[in-house]
């Protein structure tokens, strides 16, 4: 999940060279006949859905059909490895899950993931991990590349 | 930039990070800081010189200088704790030479 968030946020990020505004939201979402842009291939049903919204650049139609194909980026050459959204669609399959994007020219694009509701208690109902901090170090380390 | 994210959550986590630019100007920048550098990390992908070739470098002149493998770092999907939890394996372990150098290497 850190995963797909991480990815969706850089992208949105990404798309937003002059500045804008992301939006993270996570909802309850029943897709059934009346769903409006919805693939014909998502089941009906109860889902939970998370949505990530830039105000950057949006995409067009050449772009948004090969979204989540991997090695398919639209940034400059050595710059984006054209895995993020192909690594995205493959865990959010893995869960069961549908994820699609739409998009506007100039206006910005909205990504949705939908994951289907499961009734019931969850992993994190038990003991409660504690919380992971960095490690730290005072070492130097060297950055090399652009 | 994805560098730019970890450079933010290393410092955070109390490192000092340089940032070399790349091909000979990371190489002469590395060699000035040749006795204070521990830890390298690379794009491996740079239009310049490689990662590997850069780190194959760098790591003959640097004393005691370690190299991370750059792109698992550098990837986008990574998260802030298990980038500051490799950085910190990769300082505590001896001799680490996690990436395939392009020439013999002669040990420091």
């Amino acid at each position: 999940m850190e995963q797909v968030v991480t990815n969706l946020v850089l992208n949105a990020r990404d798309a937003m060279p002059n500045g804008g505004r992301v939006a993270i939201e996570i909802a309850d979402a029943k897709i059934d006949r009346t769903s409006a842009g919805v693939k014909p291939s998502v089941p009906h049903g109860d889902y939970v859905v998370l949505c990530v919204t830039d105000t950057g650049t949006g995409m067009d139609a050449k772009t948004k059909s090969h979204l989540f194909e991997p090695f398919f980026t639209t940034k400059p050459r050595g710059s984006g490895t054209g895995l993020g959204l192909a690594t995205i669609h493959g865990i959010v399959k893995q869960s069961g899950g549908y994820v699609w994007a739409d998009s506007q020219l100039g206006k910005g694009s909205t990504f949705r993931v939908f994951f289907p509701r499961v009734e019931g208690k969850s992993v994190g109902d038990e003991p409660e991990a504690a919380p992971q901090v960095p490690a730290r170090g005072t070492e130097t380390i060297l950055f090399s590349g652009r | 930039m994805v560098r730019r994210l970890a450079r933010t959550v290393l410092q955070d986590a109390g490192y000092r990070v340089l940032d070399a630019g790349e091909g000979d100007e990371a190489s002469s920048f590395a060699r000035e800081h040749r006795n204070s550098i521990h830890l390298l990390v690379t794009d491996v992908v740079m239009p310049r010189m490689s990662g590997p070739e850069l780190a194959g470098r760098l790591v003959r002149e640097c004393r005691g200088m370690k190299v991370a493998p750059g792109f698992a770092f550098l990837q986008k999907s990574f998260s802030p704790v298990a980038l500051a939890a490799k950085v910190r394996e990769v300082l505590d372990t001896e001799k680490t030479r996690k990436i395939a150098l392009p020439a013999p290497s002669k040990r420091a």
